[in-house]
């Protein structure tokens, strides 16, 4: 459908320019999930239906609009940890961390936070915090010491973690497959900030928390009576797993340059793994566990991508983003460094507030319409690392700034040690304004 | 069949207002796995059970809806586990209950009791549908006395 096409449909509905009810349904999306009064998935569902419904988008231009590379890399990856976390693995690395530390307190928060940066860095957030927060509450209490310390560390710490790599966050999945920068491009450009911004929060907790984080000597001895090997119930499919799983972050480096994109590479590895972890099982306990493995999928994220992308597909086709890239190019001057710079702090700052996913997939298309004005695609490539900086550091700015962070405040409050919104913001915030100018300073010494 | 031709009236109730100690003696008294609570009006407020209690004696984080449940690597001493057992006892019995515990009416078919029977829960609480007052319990252990007496 052409552009006077949509313009025809959406007229014949509401009797005017497409971009009127497009910008109204990008607003309405942004409101409710601001309010977070309807799940974001039957937000995106729905103003994605009403786009197509009102002709914004036919329905084959709306499926084309959804990036099924962002959709399969997902997928991919949450059923290779779906099956990888049934390992214990990643409890083994937590005690076994904790121990190598002699069950310090303020030696496990420092030892945590990089645990779950790494750990967050090859996985998604959320399914990193799952595993370690858990983990980390039960030290706590077994140490008799406030688990505060170690729920804001570990929020802070997996955000940092999921800008380092292609993977590690969901803006990052999506700047990756739009700009086609590669897995080593993003390792190699954001891994490097990533480790001094999590060196830097790890000096903060360790200077925040550690007079408070005392213990008694026989509490520490109950951490090192922990037998970590005992996690590890299934040796064969934890061999099986990290295989899998290292051979997967090899696809992602060796297939840019064969022209085999990261959702490829992902959904091959999941296939490979669910094959390997059924061979020998009659067809009736193959079904079981691959339903199992399934029910472990999330599968209302992917839905809110899908959505999400349709939304943003139905509003860059009337033009609106394009105009509004515009706007900003002429408020930059045309400097590219200018828009970086812009780019990062306005992306921080918004990611804060709201959630970064859609924000993320509203910016894309408007950076993609800015690349001419800016010297074209190679000479952008700063500004994505700008918006991939912002949004994913700018998760940390409070307590709603990403998915993560409510995901652990949610498991202190089930364990009796609630998080409020304005405690996390004092620690939260300056931390993540101290990390945008550490960003921001990269930024002008790699690139300009 | 509905459930009022089936249930069993409760002869002893447990009271939401008890402490904690005086549940655990009457479900090993009674060897009951599961008993509806009520209030002193003989009003339901939830369904106590050895399951429920179990995730008492449990650490927060593995107890709780997310939690690790992957901790072969702890070894726990008795002091451990009394030391929650004490924290327990703490709270009164309406505090351990689970008071979305799925309930049938007197007019409710037998079947949909028998689904929950088989699916979720040992005891089916048997409320008046205008004031939940509690009128009594259907169990498998019901049903098979129920099926013998029709024999007879």
């Amino acid at each position: 459908m052409s552009a006077n096409e949509a313009h025809t449909a959406a007229s014949l509905v509401l009797g005017m320019n497409p971009v009127w009810p497009a910008t109204l349904i990008l607003i309405a999306t942004y409101a409710l999930l601001l309010t977070e009064k309807i799940h974001r998935t039957i937000v995106a569902l729905l103003g994605s239906s009403i786009m197509i419904t009102l002709g914004i988008v036919s329905q084959k231009e709306a499926f084309a609009g959804i990036d099924f590379n962002t959709i399969s890399l997902l997928t991919g990856m949450m059923i290779i940890v779906a099956i990888t976390r049934k390992t214990g693995v990643f409890e083994f690395v937590a005690i076994w961390s904790a121990k190598k530390v002699k069950a310090n307190p303020t030696g496990i928060l420092l030892v945590l936070s990089f645990v779950t940066a790494i750990f967050s860095a090859f996985l998604d957030n959320l399914t990193t915090v799952l595993l370690i927060v858990p983990v980390a509450l039960l030290i706590t209490e077994k140490l008799d010491v406030s688990p505060y310390p170690f729920l804001v560390s570990q929020i802070i710490a997996s955000n940092i973690g999921g800008t380092a790599t292609l993977i590690g966050d969901p803006p990052n999945i999506l700047i990756g497959s739009a700009s086609g920068l590669t897995f080593t491009d993003f390792l190699v450009n954001l891994g490097p900030v990533a480790g001094i911004i999590l060196l830097m929060s790890v000096v903060i907790f360790y200077f925040l928390w550690r007079k408070q984080l005392k213990t008694m000597p026989e509490l520490q001895q109950k951490i090192m009576m922990f037998k970590e090997s005992d996690t590890i119930t299934d040796k064969t499919l934890l061999a099986q797993c990290l295989s899998v799983l290292l051979l997967v972050i090899a696809g992602f480096i060796i297939g840019e340059h064969y022209n085999i994109r990261p959702g490829t590479t992902a959904i091959m590895g999941a296939s490979v793994l669910l094959l390997i972890t059924s061979m020998g099982s009659s067809e009736k306990v193959q079904s079981r566990r691959l339903h199992d493995v399934f029910s472990e999928v999330e599968w209302s994220a992917l839905f809110f991508f899908m959505g999400l992308f349709i939304i943003v597909h139905g509003v860059e086709k009337t033009g609106l983003l394009e105009l509004l890239a515009n706007k900003l190019l002429s408020a930059t001057g045309g400097s590219l460094s200018v828009a970086s710079y812009a780019t990062l702090w306005i992306s921080a700052i918004v990611s804060a507030v709201i959630d970064n996913i859609p924000f993320v997939a509203t910016m894309i298309p408007m950076i993609d319409s800015m690349s001419a004005g800016l010297g074209g695609p190679d000479a952008i490539v700063p500004v994505w690392w700008s918006l991939a900086l912002g949004a994913c550091l700018g998760g940390n700015g409070s307590l709603l700034g990403a998915a993560a962070n409510v995901m652990v405040a949610g498991l202190g409050d089930r364990a009796g040690h609630p998080i409020h919104f304005v405690q996390f913001l004092k620690i939260g915030l300056p931390v993540m304004l101290l990390t945008i100018i550490v960003a921001n300073v990269y930024l002008s010494f790699r690139f300009f | 069949m509905d459930c009022k031709t089936v249930m069993h009236k409760v002869k002893t109730s447990l009271y939401a207002d008890e402490p904690a100690y005086r549940a655990i003696d009457f479900m090993i008294d009674n060897h009951m796995r599961a008993v509806p609570v009520v209030d002193r009006d003989g009003v339901f407020v939830g369904l106590l059970s050895t399951e429920r209690l179990m995730h008492f004696l449990l650490p927060v984080p593995v107890s709780m809806m997310r939690g690790t449940k992957c901790v072969s690597y702890i070894r726990e001493t008795p002091k451990e586990l009394h030391r929650r057992l004490a924290e327990m006892g703490t709270h009164s019995v309406g505090g351990l209950v689970d008071p979305y515990a799925h309930v049938a009416y007197p007019d409710t078919g037998l079947i949909d009791v028998m689904i929950h029977l088989s699916e979720k829960q040992h005891v089916v609480p048997v409320v008046e549908r205008n004031n939940n007052k509690l009128l009594g319990v259907i169990t498998f252990y019901t049903i098979i006395e129920m099926l013998k007496e029709s024999v007879k």
